[in-house]
């Protein structure tokens, strides 16, 4: 029987943006992750530091506050290099408990679940799928790492003059490249373990291992060969060589920022290849 | 049904597991993780046999030479006395460091091309490094044609409101750098008034430090400007106080052995300022070591997410899987399956790290002296050896049945784990009635050689380090048997509870 | 004497709030059981609840007198071949029914025949060296068929065992319940095809919103419905007088005609005064050719005792 009549049209009508598009993975993302308790609380946790920063900075820009206390302390909370290092030590180790807490969910529950086929019979793609994870979880740790630095620094500039921030102006960039820098490495972790496992428990270990096991390597590293290159080996102690670098900071003894910021770079490749191998709609079975 | 046709039941179970515990993927990142330190044993052995053989190639030296070179020796004098060392190496170091002492504190200004000038006006911008608001300035001298005649000395000189009478603008160009001009105005200058138009070649300001006093008052940032009528200042140097020099040192670094150990000699500009003397092959350091990694390491890290990995798999990976119902609905009772599943984990962990700890201790006893290592065996070692798999082996015990009860028992196992591994990070600090709390207590009490203490912890938590007096080795095994038996136990009840209904994994 | 039934006594099971199955009480005998009903019934509960996977709130289940809480012994004579579509990783189907036979205490060998003869059983022959992940949809629900059959147990629970098997499969399958069922074994399966429930089982259970509404063979069930008046088709020559007859009699509430003249479809409330009437038109010489039931299947009982629930 033959078809005579078409009724049926496309849709003619609006499609919206492709940011909009882009940006459905993240929001749903971030509702489910806001959903846990724990995520709310931890955030809230990790505010307490850049609060106690932010009661400094008023400190040290009002001289008459600081008569009462020590030398020590007035030394210990003067707005330098050394400041936001610290600032910038304590908020790393929230950013990772955050990216080994919200992490695993965001890859590991697809492909668990076979819904990698949905996605991707859908205009998008992988590079796409991916980088909306990567988004997801970078904003996130961005909101407990160099925003509030960003907001502290704008605060010592308000307060301080724009003097100070001639003479000062590379500690908001280091803050900012830093902090780019470890919510990257650590994105791409907690991005890695989760597409690795599948498993979302054993993903968060692993997240918290990659850490735990490097810096135990470097360690070892360090005390059988009687050497100090084998920091390099440890992510943290490599992004904190580079922040000490940028803010101007005198750095521990060990390897130079060259060698850090290689190896860094050679981890972040390693997590890329390893995502982009295991983010396949298909399974081939021999 | 007989206890005997049970546990072969748990055999055959556990023989079904085995197979995937130890050729499965997963398996790859545990034994990488059980063979690490034996790895980087072997391979710091293996650099230490070729630097043997390279040092004997340039010669040995006396041993009692090696002692003898002495602090701020010049390093011909050492080559005409040790010989030719069999490394030498030189370089030019570049270092930035902040100038000690009155040094640190002047700032010198060339201005070229040369700028004509009659007044000359010094702008404090940032008074300080470390938030101070007052400027200082101790002196400020302005050079010409002529270099060693200060055109500013004793000019009239004006400037913002001192801090007191006696810290006026004068006091900047009397020549006398132990007194200052002090200002805490809003806008902070200094002006002298050099009488005629000069020719404006340099520019010296001297800051706080170079009057004695903190670096940190030192000015931060300041520009100078000069003027010919007063009226219109062109700005000549910008300036970011004198926070750091460039330091150009030639550094040199001789190596020279007398076959047991190696001295290393650094020279600093052509002198001796360091000596080091490290023993090739230090046996009973290597030793402490391998007690540090074992316990810091492969206790800690190593068994801890090895076990991790290998039983948490066991239940929750077939949960998560859906492979689950097939073993409730094998002819078997619960508590069968639960020990046969328990036992593959455990032969498999206990193969993996105790093997890897026996490696490990074998490969550091074959990289020593072998006289050393025989009277060293006959004496301990043979008992050390035995320990050390003893604790790895247990470690594998206990962890291993905290997470297989962890992996029955939660949805998100991982929190307890994180929980566990701060606990016993934490051990050392705590009272001791909660130290005796933890696996890691008990399987310390097993080593033999106590681990050295962190030399990068610093002082701070190296005080508040109050680690318990080791249990007896009795008592350190019946704790952590006592623990495994209460958590299988836990465990036991889980699973017999236990409901198969596979939601998606939100 | 080993009692032959299955048995479920007042037993309850609940999600959370949510009632899985209430007060359900069976008894099922030896032979092809069907568990019929929506989606969400709660068959596959009844089915997990049968086998230990799951355990009731309430009440009590024996299985041929031994409880699902004694896996041991109850899963010797048990087999189930479950909806999950899961198995794993590392199995080529051959090893995988033979490894779980080694549970049974069987050797090796003994262990490798009687899974090569499962396989040979559901003709998965060719297939059973490949990985069962490589296999598809039909081959999977065969595979599950051919694990819970390998160790011949006596009772077999199967959920939609003939879910997505091609016609040639499916028949053949239907072949080897027919041929348990006559071995006395218990058949228990679940299943959505209404047709083909008719035509396998011995027996069916109602299941709706987790409470059972009928229970027993097809027959009795439908005659224990009163409410609904019950169908007959009636072949006949002379359609138009036997219906004008029929229309007399006070039972009788519809009679239509069918297009070809030569059929009636009557409704009468009461079967055996129409089974008297039609004798005496058959005798008043009406030339009677067949008098076929048309509601007495799964079909007509599900819209009747479930549809309504809709």
């Amino acid at each position: 029987m033959a078809v005579y009549k078409r009724g049926y049209q496309k849709y003619q009508g609006p499609i919206t943006g492709y940011w909009t598009r882009f940006m459905v993975l993240p929001r749903f993302a971030w509702r489910r992750m806001f959903q846990q308790r724990l995520v709310p609380l931890l955030m809230v946790i990790a505010m307490i530091w850049p609060l106690l920063c932010a009661i400094f900075i008023y400190l040290t820009n009002h001289a008459e506050l600081l008569k009462g206390f020590s030398k020590q302390f007035q030394s210990f909370i003067s707005i330098n290099g050394n400041f936001f290092l610290v600032f910038m030590i304590v908020q790393a180790d929230f950013a990772l408990f955050l990216a080994a807490l919200t992490g695993p969910g965001l890859i590991a529950p697809d492909l668990a679940n076979n819904a990698l086929p949905l996605y991707f019979s859908r205009p998008l793609r992988r590079s796409d799928y991916a980088f909306a994870r990567l988004a997801t979880l970078f904003v996130l740790i961005s909101l407990v790492t160099w925003v509030p630095g960003i907001l502290l620094f704008g605060m010592q500039v308000g307060m301080a003059g724009s003097d100070w921030l001639h003479g000062n102006w590379r500690l908001g960039f280091g803050v900012v490249a830093g902090f780019a820098i470890w919510g990257l490495l650590v994105s791409l972790v907690a991005m890695a373990s989760s597409a690795y496992t599948k498993m979302k428990a054993v993903s968060g270990g692993l997240v918290l291992g990659f850490f735990f096991i490097m810096g135990g390597l470097s360690g070892m590293v360090n005390v059988i060969f009687r050497v100090t290159w084998g920091n390099a080996l440890s992510p943290q102690w490599a992004s904190r060589r580079i922040w000490c670098a940028m803010l101007g900071v005198d750095p521990n003894e060990g390897p130079g920022v060259a060698a850090c910021a290689l190896v860094l770079l050679s981890f972040m490749l390693l997590l890329a290849i390893v995502i982009e191998r295991k983010l396949r709609p298909i399974e081939v079975i021999t | 049904m007989e206890y005997r046709s049970r546990l072969k039941q748990a055999w055959t179970i556990a023989k079904i597991e085995l197979g995937r515990a130890f050729f499965s993927k997963r398996a790859f990142w545990v034994y990488g993780l059980a063979l690490l330190p034996t790895i980087i044993f072997f391979f710091h052995g293996v650099q230490m046999k070729i630097r043997r053989q390279s040092l004997s190639s340039g010669g040995f030296v006396q041993p009692v030479l090696l002692e003898s070179a002495r602090e701020g020796e010049t390093a011909e004098a050492v080559i005409q006395r040790l010989g030719k060392p069999h490394w030498d190496f030189e370089y030019p170091r570049h270092r930035m460091v902040s100038p000690q002492g009155k040094a640190s504190g002047i700032t010198i200004h060339n201005i070229a091309p040369a700028l004509e000038a009659r007044y000359i006006r010094l702008n404090i911008r940032v008074p300080s490094y470390n938030g101070d608001p007052n400027a200082r300035i101790r002196e400020m001298e302005v050079y010409g044609g002529n270099d060693s005649v200060n055109l500013a000395l004793s000019r009239p000189a004006t400037g913002s409101a001192p801090c007191s009478a006696a810290e006026g603008p004068e006091k900047a160009f009397n020549g006398n750098a132990n007194d200052r001009w002090c200002s805490h105005a809003v806008d902070k200058y200094l002006q002298v008034d050099l009488g005629d138009i000069h020719e404006i070649k340099r520019v010296v300001i001297k800051h706080a430090s170079a009057g004695g006093e903190d670096e940190q008052l030192n000015t931060a940032f300041f520009d100078v400007q000069a003027s010919i009528d007063n009226k219109r200042f062109v700005r000549m140097v910008n300036g970011t106080g004198s926070r750091f020099i460039d330091e150009i040192t030639a550094v040199r670094t001789m190596h020279y052995s007398d076959g047991r150990r190696e001295a290393v000699f650094g020279f600093e500009d052509g002198k001796l300022v360091s000596k080091k003397i490290n023993m090739l092959m230090n046996f009973e350091e290597d030793r402490q070591i391998f007690a540090g990694i074992f316990q810091y390491f492969y206790l800690r890290l190593a068994i801890f997410f090895g076990c991790l990995g290998i039983f948490m798999n066991l239940f929750r990976g077939e949960m998560l899987d859906r492979t689950l119902h097939f073993w409730f609905l094998a002819p078997a009772r619960r508590e069968v399956l639960l020990a046969g599943k328990y036992g593959a984990g455990l032969i498999a962990s206990i193969v993996i790290f105790g093997g890897g700890a026996l490696l490990c201790f074998g490969v550091l006893l074959l990289m020593q002296n072998p006289a050393e290592v025989q009277a060293y065996w006959q004496a301990a070692g043979w008992a050390h050896a035995f320990w050390y798999t003893t604790a790895a082996a247990l470690g594998c015990v206990g962890y291993g049945s905290v997470f297989l009860a962890a992996g029955l028992l939660l949805r998100n196992p991982i929190l307890p784990a994180a929980v566990l591994l701060g606990w016993e990070a934490i051990n050392g600090f705590l009272p001791v009635m909660l130290q005796k709390l933890s696996v890691l207590y008990y399987l310390q009490s097993l080593c033999p050689v106590p681990a050295p203490v962190d030399k990068n912890m610093p002082a701070l938590l190296q005080l508040l380090l109050n680690p318990a007096a080791p249990a007896s080795h009795a008592g350190a095994i019946c704790g952590i048997i006592g623990v495994t038996a209460l958590v299988l136990w836990v465990a036991v009840l889980a699973i017999r509870r236990m409901e198969v209904s596979y939601s998606t994994e939100a | 004497m080993i009692p032959q039934t299955v048995e479920f006594d007042e037993v309850s099971k609940f999600y959370g709030e949510v009632l899985g199955v209430n007060h359900v009480s069976l008894s099922i005998p030896p032979g092809i059981t069907s568990l019929v009903g929506p989606n969400g019934a709660g068959k596959t509960t009844l089915m997990n609840l049968m086998t230990g996977l799951i355990h009731p709130d309430d009440g009590s289940i024996r299985m041929r007198g031994l409880s699902p809480r004694d896996p041991e012994n109850l899963m010797r004579i048990t087999g189930y071949a479950t909806q999950y579509d899961a198995s794993p990783r590392w199995a080529t189907g051959f090893n995988f029914i033979s490894t779980s036979l080694l549970l049974f205490g069987y050797s090796r060998a003994e262990a490798e025949e009687k899974a090569w003869r499962a396989l040979q059983q559901l003709r998965l022959t060719e297939a059973a060296h490949r990985k069962i992940a490589a296999y598809s949809k039909g081959m999977r629900q065969r595979i599950r068929l051919a694990q819970a059959i390998a160790h011949e147990p006596e009772i077999l629970v199967l959920d939609e065992p003939l879910n997505g098997l091609d016609p040639l499969v499916r028949a053949e399958t239907i072949a080897l319940f027919h041929q348990w069922a006559a071995q006395g074994r218990h058949v228990v399966l679940s299943s959505h095809v209404l047709q083909e429930v008719d035509v396998i089982s011995d027996q069916i259970v109602l299941i709706s919103n987790g409470m059972v509404v009928a229970e027993g063979k097809i027959r009795n069930v439908r005659e224990e419905i009163h409410e609904r008046p019950s169908q007959f088709i009636v072949r006949c020559r002379n359609a138009s007088r036997v219906a004008s007859v029929l229309f007399k009699e006070d039972h009788i509430t519809e009679v239509r005609l069918n297009e070809d003249r030569m059929g009636l479809l009557v409704m009468t409330r009461d079967r055996e005064q129409f089974s008297r009437a039609i004798s005496r038109i058959a005798l008043d010489g009406f030339g009677i050719d067949a008098v076929i039931p048309a509601d007495e299947n799964v079909d007509a009982l599900y819209e009747y005792l479930i549809g309504e629930g809709r």
